[in-house]
């Protein structure tokens, strides 16, 4: 195998990877779900005002039932699949 | 980064400092992404492993020996979560389509230079992408990464000679594929230092 065919696929993965940057968010997405996930883990402390607070749901089975009919493509599928009824 | 501050945040880690962690991404993320954007070649299911891999590492703190260094684990984790993502998927050139427009992009700012990255890098690409995935990784690890053989053994956990083994007919199907036994290969001036 050639040294010039092994430049050639280094040289040209390295100026691939150099334009490739990751997500700008990514690092506030990775705390929050660290945080988020830290109250799974039995041997670490919890954190004090971490988002499971702010994002735990306290909504009753039927606001629940009301939230799934609410979606769009329940809607769409409902209306799809309902026999259209004749009133005359 | 020394090993010596990886150590230290390592340890501040395990014990559940979410300020370590954001260290550690900010050094290594590019590292991660990369190299999981080339074995998937998806842009999304990238973004999605690296942070899946550190919130891996987040998690299962307690578990790494901080005296180590930290790369090992992280390319083992990024290889292997890749791995299983290109095995769940079907069809490979669907997110293959989806990169290639997306490298388009830069086009519209540098016309001659970015197409001609382009061009090199979608054919590039799509030889690697007809590569075993063992080969694929072992290629993506060797060239991109700069590891060494026994580097990567020990990141896959396969012997020296399985590496040599995937590399040398990763190369051979490279060469087929990229056609390189017709045509000179092409000098790239643009090489970034």
């Amino acid at each position: 195998m050639t040294d010039a065919m092994d430049g050639y696929i280094r040289r040209t993965l390295k100026n691939w990877a150099a334009d490739q940057q990751p997500p700008e968010n990514g690092r506030a997405r990775l705390l929050l779900s660290a945080a988020y996930g830290s109250h799974e883990q039995p041997d670490r402390k919890p954190i004090k005002g971490s988002p499971e607070m702010l994002m735990r749901s306290n909504l009753t089975p039927l606001d629940q039932a009301m939230q799934i009919h609410n979606m769009p493509w329940m809607w769409i599928a409902h209306m799809a699949l309902t026999p259209i009824r004749r009133v005359t | 980064m020394t090993n010596r501050q990886d150590c230290e945040l390592i340890k501040q880690m395990q014990g559940g400092s979410l300020e370590a962690l954001g260290v550690l991404y900010d050094q290594h993320r590019r590292m991660v992404y990369r190299t999981a954007l080339i074995i998937t070649g998806d842009v999304e299911s990238a973004s999605d492993l690296l942070q899946d891999v550190f919130l891996r590492l987040f998690r299962f703190a307690s578990n790494i020996d901080p005296e180590r260094p930290i790369e090992p684990w992280l390319y083992r984790m990024t290889t292997n979560l890749a791995y299983d993502w290109v095995k769940r998927q079907s069809r490979w050139p669907r997110p293959l389509d989806d990169l290639i427009d997306w490298l388009a992009i830069p086009a519209r700012n540098h016309p001659d230079e970015a197409y001609e990255k382009h061009d090199e890098w979608r054919e590039l690409q799509e030889a690697i992408s007809s590569l075993s995935l063992p080969q694929r990784v072992v290629i993506v690890l060797y060239y991109l990464n700069d590891l060494s053989l026994q580097e990567i053994s020990d990141i896959l956990n396969v012997p020296v000679g399985t590496v040599k083994s995937r590399l040398h007919y990763g190369r051979l199907a490279l060469r087929r594929e990229l056609g390189l036994d017709q045509k000179m290969v092409p000098d790239l001036n643009y090489e970034r230092p």
